[in-house]
């Protein structure tokens, strides 16, 4: 097993995480905090496995997944708007209301799933992702494209800039005009539409069905790698691949010297010593977590 | 106001009139059963769908929610209370599946000697008049499929072929599947190289999925999964490569899987065959003797000659020399010629499966 061998395996571990963690990174920089990119990821999933399944028991071909990722996009990213009501508009507490999105996927999925299969989870997906002749799946190209084009929007637009404004001094972007309301909205509905992106890859690539299981926490992976990753497009990037590999590792590396238990614990234990390493300096947006309220002087 | 507890008194008075009355139609005959099953229900594809469909098939699809009925737990807690509950409506017998239930199983049992009530793969609760505890001897179904897949490798001329096996949480029972496949390869050959891994998860198939292109890269044929959720990663890899031409091949558990493993234009499968364990053997076993009154507590094992294991032959490219030496197998097995080891130690002792496992057998 040569470590050429293992790339094209841990960058389809790695994707869904990545895809998330910068879903989460863009909502957070806007200032609002999203604990449910878990639910998100699994809603995605669900919705993508049943779309495709649909359209293929219609005959049609391998078109069909990339209907199901389209509609994984839309559904949570619409999923997500309850969160963006909730922590925006109500001004309630964004973890509860993330964490209440989180329950209401595991109900929902199973009872989408329900409704249509008779059962707990969706049939077989006959047609999936195929690799490249590199050994890659689209979902790989897909990751790296959602991290170039998030540096960009961040670093190198002025809706960028006003979506960093707003996560760090949300009074003072709105005293230059910025509607933070509208940017908080915005920063919310991406991270659904790339948990939603998430969920479907991790389906399409990994497995043959969506089960209530399938994610299995890596949204919340997802979440320890945006604060692990400093909020920046290039630090999450490395987190979600060490995260990813770890995993990944955990089972390449089973049955030589290295217990597997080794590499499990590793994202959970790297994201508490980065998190205390760190504690002095603060690399968070300023205001995230924070609903802001307009003065009315 | 008194106009209407009038009109409330009626109504509950005729219902409880209706609903006693309803209750001695149906006693007249066939037994009531209830099956409690845990949060999955008994849509679970699996375990609990089989049970379902055992005690359907016992009443014929008629006299759902008179004659049988389900009832959800949400959490373990609910297990106990869910038990004296169906116990006070009187029903004639509890069925359960899974050694989740055991030990609120073990309590009620002790509480109320009357109610009768099966449990599906537990063998070592106090025995109890009214519990009938079934035990299913998977390795004997498993050393079947383990017999195919060597078959199906030597019919394809792979002289040195490596089989894998993917377990979930390593325990006695899954260590029961593992010995069981590992004796049926050894026994086509002897010399067989084996690979294990347990995913510690009933639920990451991308685990499973990474375990298995590696070893199909590195040059596994064949992978078991005895692992729920986790082995659909397996399933998966396997039909991603057979699509590409590449000759590897998954086995299913449990039920059976061939139509997970399909692939491309549907018509071929990834899936070689599958372990069938029917638990619907026991519901139906259990009715039949509550209604001829002949219910005896105690530990029932289920086995080839119950027909409770098999192994699936969907797959139109399981070769006729896999199925023949199959049918020579359990025809062995029956007759006490081969006898099947439990225990990954009895197995190792016997000089069978490989030191270096990751099965247990606590």
């Amino acid at each position: 097993m040569n470590i050429l061998n293992m790339i094209p395996t841990i960058m389809m571990v790695t994707a869904p995480i990545l895809i998330t963690a910068i879903g989460g990174m863009i909502c957070e920089r806007s200032g609002v905090v999203n604990v449910a990119l878990e639910g998100l990821m699994s809603i995605g999933a669900c919705a993508a496995a049943c779309t495709a399944f649909i359209l293929q028991s219609t005959g049609a071909g391998g078109g069909s997944v990339w209907v199901g990722v389209l509609i994984a996009m839309l559904i949570s990213g619409i999923i997500s708007l309850i969160h963006a009501v909730a922590a925006i508009d109500l001004k309630a507490n964004q973890t509860i209301s993330g964490t209440g999105i989180n329950l209401l996927a595991d109900g929902i999925t199973i009872f989408a799933c329900q409704v249509l299969f008779g059962m707990d989870r969706t049939d077989t997906i006959p047609i999936r992702m195929h690799t490249d002749g590199l050994g890659f799946y689209p979902s790989f190209y897909i990751a790296i494209g959602v991290v170039v084009l998030s540096w960009f929007v961040l670093y190198k637009t002025p809706f960028g800039m006003h979506l960093r404004a707003c996560g760090e001094h949300p009074a003072a972007a709105d005293s230059v005009g910025i509607n933070v309301r509208r940017v908080r909205y915005i920063g919310v509905f991406v991270s659904g539409v790339l948990g939603g992106l998430a969920g479907a890859c991790a389906v399409m690539t990994q497995t043959t069905q969506f089960t209530s299981t399938l994610i299995g926490g890596r949204g919340f992976i997802a979440l320890a790698a945006v604060a692990f990753g400093r909020w920046t497009p290039i630090g999450v990037l490395g987190a979600s691949v060490l995260f990813g590999a770890s995993q990944a590792l955990s089972v390449l590396l089973s049955g030589t010297s290295i217990p597997s238990e080794v590499f499990n614990i590793i994202p959970y234990a790297i994201t508490l010593i980065a998190l205390i390493a760190f504690s002095g300096k603060d690399f968070a947006p300023r205001s995230a977590g924070l609903p802001y309220e307009k003065s009315s002087s | 106001m008194k106009k209407f507890l009038v009109i409330l008194l009626v109504l509950l008075v005729s219902f409880s009139i209706f609903a006693k009355g309803g209750k001695e139609e149906t006693k007249s005959s066939k037994p009531t059963v209830a099956i409690l099953t845990d949060a999955t229900g008994v849509d679970d594809k699996s375990f609990n769908a089989a049970a379902w469909r055992g005690i359907k098939q016992f009443y014929n699809n008629e006299g759902e929610g008179t004659l049988y009925r389900n009832i959800t737990a949400q959490s373990s807690d609910d297990y106990l209370p869910n038990l004296k509950n169906t116990a006070a409506q009187g029903y004639d017998l509890i069925i359960t599946t899974g050694f989740t239930w055991g030990d609120a199983v073990a309590a009620f049992c002790a509480e109320y000697p009357n109610q009768k009530v099966i449990i599906v793969d537990v063998d070592y609760l106090p025995q109890t008049a009214n519990l009938i505890q079934y035990i299913y001897e998977e390795e004997q179904g498993s050393y079947l499929v383990g017999v195919a897949a060597a078959k199906q490798a030597q019919h394809d001329g792979i002289s040195n072929p490596v089989f894998g096996f993917i377990g979930g949480v390593p325990g006695a029972t899954i260590t029961k599947f593992e010995i069981g496949y590992i004796e049926g390869i050894k026994s086509v050959f002897p010399n067989a190289k084996i690979v294990d891994y347990y995913a510690n998860s009933w639920g990451a198939p991308e685990l499973a999925k990474t375990q298995a292109k590696s070893w199909y890269d590195s040059g596994v044929y064949c992978i078991f999964s005895a692992a729920g959720g986790t082995g659909g990663g397996t399933i998966a890899q396997a039909a991603e490569y057979r699509a590409a031409g590449k000759n590897v091949w998954a086995i299913g558990v449990d039920s059976d899987q061939y139509e997970d493993g399909l692939y491309g234009d549907k018509t071929k499968s990834a899936v070689l065959t599958s372990m069938l364990k029917m638990v619907e053997n026991s519901t139906i076993d259990a009715l039949t003797k509550v209604e001829n009154g002949t219910f005896v507590g105690g530990v029932v094992t289920q086995n080839m000659k119950t027909e409770g294991v098999g192994y699936a032959t969907t797959n139109a490219e399981l070769c006729a020399e896999a199925k023949t030496a199959c049918e020579a197998a359990k025809a062995d097995i029956l007759s006490g010629k081969i006898v099947v080891n439990k225990t990954y130690a009895a197995s190792k002792a016997a000089g069978i499966a490989p030191a270096g496992l990751g099965a247990i057998d606590d």
